[in-house]
């Protein structure tokens, strides 16, 4: 879960007009702590799909199921330090690691919800209900997730929003560190602006 | 794009409901703009252009729409209600915020439906409010409805009624209905006092406006267009923009004066363009009075002719609710005779007794899936069509295994085993001893069925000829009898025992003195075999050392010899092959001379002497051997 900050945008904002050189300063040292985190979630990426029959298709209602490719996950596999837009809790990110392809995220979180796999209830069953399984092998959906292999990361109380494969799985390895470096860079640099916009009382100077 | 991404850190700017209704109240305010302004300032003649053919597009539907419903009304005989239907919708409009656009239609497919006024009426409104309850737009709810009404309840199952399938085909219309309207009660009073349906009466006034605007357009403008349909309103609206936007471009000052009339105008009533427009282009464009309708039926008529259509309506209701009632009831007596069927189904009996038979699984499920078949049970025939498919493929890889094995020749391991003449002797031996062992059984066998076949056939008859001979009279002489009878068979059976076991023993003797002899006789023989091996040993060895060259030589004078008596037969074979030669020679390659007696120089006789010897050769036979064909 997101640590919560207040002023982060405005630092930011503040930053870039009044000293694009610490908003520089501070999108380094960021990097410098996310960029071996991307790099590491994009070794966990498998050069081969894990399933021999992995292919694009496409359903009758026009929903696609994408084609497993390693360059695009790890293509999607990014960093970002700019403030994101507001969702839809009103929380604005300020900093995040994101899993942007649409395969990379199937690859990352398949099996949070249900590890064995959907229900099954096969292709002659009615209803339009997304949550179940219609394939023709009532074992899909485990082979599926079993191939996948192991999802790793925190899972407290049942939540299981911080598993995944790949992103999740290299943010838990840092235990904590990169998190603890990520606010103290911020930190630093507010502090660092701070003593720089501080207004000197010119009188008592005098 | 996906929304997979650890956040690490967040803040929060503010909750997106309170934009959501910003954004809703700027919407709202835009609409009331839009409303207002609708032709103000802000417009150019395109904007005013586009306007306009909406307008007079909106009203042209919404006038399609009123005459379908007044044709649907007259069509049912009621022609003088339409005024009635008009003013309801338009109540109806305005207090359920629906637009009479969408009333209309629905309101027109429950009239032909039901053929009631009231029975719509009534409908319509139950239709809004389970519409509202539902989220289902008022077009589908009012089908669904209209369906229901005549029995088609397929419609009715998507509102989420709890029934299911079987039970809402089983219950009349009426009943489904009270649920549904039981389910949405207080939806349609609830959503009165909604923003949404503030919205909804703004966006109704809008398209309400849209219409009479629309309808003046027409009016108005087709009149300028020298024609009265909606297509000569269009030209003229086009060619009136243009002209607006050529005093735009020439005079700059045209804007402000044009759209300041617009301004001011722009809260008239609908009929504000036709003079406008009449003014400016100079044609009379007041409203030409059109003569109202004189509804030539009296007031008692009327009510005749609608009590009439409810009295129909309610008849009709009452044979379809009977209809309806007719088939559940046949549905229902058709399950029942297929249960009470079922208690004497052959076919079922004769599985549920093959079922409690000895059967193998595979079978087993086999009569499971055919009694599943029967009774028409879907989840147990897939259940067991897959366990089916299963045990078939199980056993089509046993098949296969079964298949691959028996492909494999299983060969005597032991069979390119080389046996050494030791070993030969040995086996020889051992299958002597048990040759020996076997005589020796079957004596003993041979013994004991001939002491039982004289057991039977000879001390049995004699003993039971002694048991008939004497009575219970002579019964102690017979004991006495039968006593020495006993003893004299004893001493039978025990010389006869004496004898097989001498006999016995004497086999034994004889066997252990076969056995002792075989022993000795293998022993010979590895002894003969030793030696021979020693000796072939040092034959081979002195053959190698001191007979190689001798026997070299012997065989090449007999190679030689032997070539020459086969070149002595060749050449006297080649001599008598050369004398038959000559002989076939003389027969067979010679030429043949003919004398012919003739004189000389008369080459006509020798011509005819010629053949003549030629005819006579014919006549032979052996024209051929003269050589002329």
């Amino acid at each position: 879960m997101p640590t919560e900050v207040v002023g982060a945008v405005a630092l930011r904002k503040a930053l870039n007009q009044y000293a694009p050189d610490l908003a520089k300063e501070l999108t380094k040292e960021l990097g410098g702590v996310l960029k071996p985190i991307v790099n590491e979630a994009r070794s966990f990426v498998p050069l081969t799909s894990p399933m021999s029959g992995w292919t694009k298709r496409e359903t009758s209602r026009g929903a696609r199921f994408p084609k497993y490719d390693s360059k695009e996950i790890r293509a999607g596999i990014i960093y970002k330090t700019t403030p994101s837009k507001p969702n839809k809790a009103g929380f604005v990110n300020a900093v995040r690691i994101q899993n942007k392809s649409m395969i990379g995220a199937i690859y990352e979180t398949a099996g949070r919800k249900n590890g064995q796999g959907q229900n099954w209830v096969g292709t002659q069953a009615g209803g339009a209900s997304k949550g179940v399984s219609r394939s023709v092998n009532p074992y899909a959906g485990n082979q599926f997730i079993s191939n996948l292999g192991q999802l790793y990361g925190s899972n407290r109380k049942g939540d299981h929003r911080m598993m995944g494969r790949l992103i999740f799985r290299a943010w838990d390895k840092t235990q904590g560190k990169a998190n603890a470096a990520v606010f103290k860079s911020i930190e630093n640099t507010t502090a660092k602006f701070n003593r720089r916009t501080a207004i000197v009382d010119v009188r008592r100077a005098a | 794009m996906s929304n997979v991404a650890i956040n690490i850190a967040a803040e929060f700017t503010g909750k997106k409901a309170f934009k959501e209704a910003e954004t809703a109240t700027a919407k709202l305010t835009k609409t009331v703009k839009t409303l207002a302004g609708s032709l103000g300032i802000a417009f150019g003649a395109a904007a005013i252009t586009r306007y306009g053919k909406a307008a007079v597009k909106a009203f042209a539907e919404d006038e399609a729409a009123a005459i379908r419903l007044t044709r649907a009304v007259e069509n049912l005989g009621i022609g003088f209600a339409n005024p009635a239907i008009a003013d309801y919708i338009s109540e109806l409009e305005k207090s359920a915020a629906v637009a009479d656009d969408v009333l209309r239609p629905a309101f027109q497919s429950l009239l032909t439906t039901t053929g009631s006024l009231t029975q719509s009426q009534k409908l319509l409104n139950d239709a809004i409010t389970i519409s509202r309850a539902s989220g289902i737009d008022l077009a589908t709810v009012s089908q669904d409805l209209a369906k229901g009404y005549v029995g088609i309840t397929k419609g009715l199952v998507k509102y989420n009624t709890g029934l299911t399938k079987a039970e809402i085909q089983s219950k009349s219309f009426s009943e489904i209905l009270g649920i549904l309207l039981t389910q949405s009660a207080g939806a349609a009073s609830d959503y009165l006092d909604s923003t949404a349906y503030s919205m909804d009466v703004l966006s109704i006034a809008t398209g309400n406006a849209s219409e009479i605007i629309g309808k003046g357009l027409v009016d108005a403008f087709a009149r300028i267009g020298g024609g009265t349909e909606a297509s000569d309103a269009a030209i003229a609206i086009e060619g009136i923009a243009g002209a607006l936007a050529k005093i735009t471009i020439a005079t700059g000052t045209a804007i402000g004066g044009v759209t300041n009339v617009f301004k001011t105008l722009k809260n008239l009533p609908k009929n504000i363009f036709q003079g406008f427009a009449g003014a400016q282009t100079g044609v009379n464009l007041g409203k030409t009075p059109t003569p109202t309708p004189q509804l030539s039926s009296t007031e008692k008529q009327r009510n005749a002719a609608l009590a009439k259509l409810e009295a129909d309506a309610a008849a009709r209701a009452k044979k379809l609710a009977a209809l309806q009632k007719a088939s559940t009831k046949a549905q229902q007596d058709s399950l029942k005779l297929a249960k009470a069927k079922a208690v004497f189904d052959l076919q079922k009996i004769q599985i549920e007794a093959a079922l409690k038979g000895k059967i193998s699984e595979e079978d087993k499920i086999r009569l499971k899936l055919m009694q599943a078949i029967e009774e028409e049970n879907l989840t147990n025939v897939e259940k067991y069509q897959k366990a089916l498919e299963k045990a078939q493929e199980k056993t089509k890889e046993l098949t296969e295994l079964l298949a691959t094995v028996k492909t494999l020749e299983l060969k005597d391991p032991f069979g390119m085993w080389k046996i050494d003449p030791l070993t030969a002797s040995i086996n020889e031996l051992t299958k002597s001893m048990f040759s020996v062992g076997t005589q020796i059984q079957a004596n003993g066998r041979e013994w004991s069925s001939f002491a039982n076949s004289v057991a039977t056939t000879v001390i049995r008859p004699n003993l039971s000829e002694w048991s008939s001979s004497f009575g219970a009279a002579g019964a102690a002489a017979s004991a006495a009898t039968t006593a020495a009878t006993a003893a004299a068979l004893k001493a039978q059976q025990d010389a006869l025992t004496a004898q097989t076991t001498a006999a016995s023993a004497a086999l034994q003797a004889q066997s252990a003195a076969q056995l002792e002899a075989l022993k000795a006789r293998l022993a010979a023989e590895a002894a003969a075999y030793k030696e021979l091996m020693e000796a072939t040993a040092a034959a081979a060895e002195a053959a190698l050392i001191t007979g190689a060259n001798d026997y070299t030589t012997a065989n090449l004078a007999k190679i030689a010899s032997e070539a020459a008596a086969q070149a002595a037969a060749a050449a006297a074979a080649l001599a008598a092959a050369e004398q038959a030669a000559g002989s076939a020679a003389v027969t067979g390659g010679s030429n043949v001379n003919i004398t012919v007696n003739t004189g000389i120089g008369d080459p006509n006789a020798i011509a005819e002497e010629i053949q003549k010897i030629i005819e006579e050769a014919t006549q032979r036979g052996t024209v051929d051997f003269l050589g002329i064909a």
